[in-house]
């Protein structure tokens, strides 16, 4: 694992060692090919997060959440259409700096800081992520686990910035998408001494985990608040997708450092060709996990770190009594889904239906027990949610040799550093270009604005630690991620097709636009989750993005009645 | 001009198509497996 590792950094230092000016460093001299800014692209969403919370995300509720990822597609097609030949028509740094040609430098000033808020929040998650579970797995200290995965990837772009960036990407996806597939090929391995790989699917389906695509219909119609369904995945993710691609600057860059708009389209391209299959395949290891958990007995909680907690607390008595029912009710789950395995091999339809309503029957029960450990446990360990997070790494610690496992840390901590160091760099960015140089030191330029580049990569870098340090664990990492990012992506994205679609709005209309907007759907979110008791819609999180986005164009278009008739600079 | 946006059209089509099937691949395995 730590050959891996400083292997990826110090190859990303050695072919970086001559970044002296500060286009390489933030920009990257535009010189990267369609398959590396493809890759790059890649590596940067696929954080840390990725690899430990989704099979997680399987194991718990199915296959759904790739319908998630499904308005990814249509949004590379959109932001190659619309948005990358504007941004290199008018050679800027930043997505944001286009804001202020368009409108005016409030609006920039107003999006990037949204930018800066909602990332550096995230990326405090993204590095909290890998070190809670790290720590746990190598009985490090959490807060030394944080501090080191965060000075490392500082130190890594301090030392070659975007270029050290997208040079690593490469190795660090092959380590990552080679210890995948390895996992995935010992899970197979494992099962095929119970069921075939059809016959294992064919088990995960009959306890519902294998909805693929669901329609989020209800007896009373369609389903609001439903998360994952086709609908919200096309819809809503669309919209998501659009903003995070086409407005966050930690991809903004990396496409930016295309040789050419051509290169640019083709890497996004890529993505969206990519993205999809990538993420099924990483949900159907999930899926193979839990259906692994139905024929050998699971832990009764995969947060081991909790688990000891509870044994001493005041809860210890309920839950060694609670977990003995737990343990029982596995076992007579392991015995239903060895008899549907051997009953599916048979191929007698009549015996089988009856050994999958078996099996459907006891594992209700079963995990109804689950269901009363997990809540004693998280009694005894006030502040800590759900243990998906930890059901994937669980695994390969204890069912893959210890080589591989090495191999799949150095998986966690890479993408850990590629993800982190593209925020970083794009955080950095952002603050030099958009706030640094446009207010504080208009004049900089070469050496100073270099080292102030760098200054702010360890200001972010430590703010990031910080956010790391006082996190506390979400019920599910990847949507915590995701519904940070709704909140504010919404609104930004109505910003920038407001820019490029409604001519007529300039800068005041816009801006107010864009605050009454970010207001509304930060009301949405409050007033549910802190039960605010006044009025409020039930809906999932990614409809924030279309709610966000539509009400920026439409409020804009209307205070646009109201503004001079000055034509604005850039429509002249 | 109109060359390069039959190249880029091509490619759009390539993206949207391979959803759309991928799409159909994903209904047809939940009806397989499900329950």
């Amino acid at each position: 694992m730590l050959g891996t590792l400083f292997f990826i950094a110090a190859y990303g230092i050695y072919k970086t060692r001559n970044t002296k000016n500060i286009e390489t460093y933030l920009h990257d001299n535009n010189e990267r090919k369609w398959w590396e800014i493809g890759l790059g692209v890649m590596a940067t969403q696929a954080s840390a997060i990725t690899f430990l919370s989704v099979p997680g995300q399987a194991y718990d509720d199915g296959m759904r959440f790739v319908q998630f990822y499904f308005g990814l597609p249509l949004a590379m097609i959109v932001i190659s259409v619309f948005f990358i030949p504007i941004f290199y028509k008018l050679k800027v740094y930043t997505a944001y700096e286009f804001l202020e040609n368009r409108f005016d430098a409030k609006t920039r000033t107003f999006t990037a800081g949204l930018f800066l808020i909602q990332r550096a929040f995230s990326t405090g998650i993204t590095i909290y992520a890998p070190s809670i579970i790290l720590s746990q797995l190598l009985g490090w200290n959490l807060h030394f686990t944080v501090l080191f995965i965060g000075i490392i990837v500082t130190l890594y772009i301090l030392s070659g910035g975007t270029k050290a960036v997208a040079v690593t990407h490469k190795q660090q996806m092959v380590v990552i998408y080679a210890g995948m597939f390895i996992a995935f090929g010992y899970l197979i391995h494992y099962l095929n001494s119970f069921a075939g790989f059809s016959d294992s699917l064919k088990i995960a389906g009959t306890l519902g985990k294998m909805n693929l695509i669901t329609n989020g219909q209800t007896d009373h119609g369609f389903d609001w608040s439903d998360r994952y369904n086709l609908i919200s995945g096309l819809v809503g993710g669309l919209f998501l997708q659009l903003s995070y691609f086409g407005t966050d600057q930690s991809q903004v860059g990396r496409y930016l450092g295309g040789e050419s708009v051509k290169e640019s389209r083709l890497g996004l391209l890529f993505n969206g060709l990519m993205k999809i299959p990538v993420q099924f395949f990483i949900l159907l290891t999930g899926i193979l996990v839990f259906v692994f958990y139905q024929f050998n007995q699971p832990p009764v909680y995969f947060n081991d770190v909790a688990l000891q907690n509870a044994k001493t607390s005041v809860y210890a008595d309920s839950l060694r009594i609670k977990t003995d029912a737990y343990k029982a009710a596995m076992q007579v789950n392991a015995g239903y889904t060895k008899l549907l395995a051997d009953k599916l091999k048979s191929d007698n339809d009549i015996e089988t239906e009856s050994a999958k309503q078996d099996l459907q029957k006891s594992f209700l029960k079963s995990d109804s027990a689950r269901i009363e450990v997990n809540a004693i446990i998280q009694k005894a360990n006030p502040g800590i949610d759900d243990d998906h997070d930890y059901i994937f790494m669980y695994f390969v610690m204890h069912y893959l040799p210890v080589g591989l496992v090495g191999l799949l840390f150095a998986v966690i901590f890479s993408a850990s550093m590629s993800s982190t160091s593209s925020a970083l760099n794009g955080l950095a960015a952002t603050f030099a270009v958009d706030i640094y140089k446009r207010y504080i030191h208009p004049e900089a330029k070469g050496k100073t604005y270099l080292n102030a580049s760098k200054l702010f990569t360890v200001l972010f870098g430590a703010l990031a630690i910080g956010f790391a340090l006082i996190c506390s664990l979400f019920d599910n990492l990847i949507e915590a991620v995701n519904i940070i990012g709704s909140l504010i992506y919404g609104t930004i994205l109505g910003i920038f097709l407001t820019a490029f679609l409604i001519k007529r709005v300039r800068g005041n209309a816009v801006f107010v636009a864009a605050i009454i907007s970010e207001l509304v759907v930060l009301y949405i979110d409050f007033s549910v989750r802190y039960e605010w008791h006044l009025p409020t819609i039930q809906i999932g999180y990614l409809w924030y993005n279309v709610i966000g986005c539509l009400l920026v164009m439409i409020l804009s278009f209307c205070f646009s009645a109201f503004q001079s008739r000055r034509i604005p600079p850039l429509i002249k | 001009m109109e060359e390069n946006n039959k190249y880029w059209l091509k490619w759009y089509l390539l993206v949207a198509g391979f959803l759309i099937l991928q799409i159909i691949i994903y209904y047809f395995i939940t009806h397989q497996f499900e329950n």
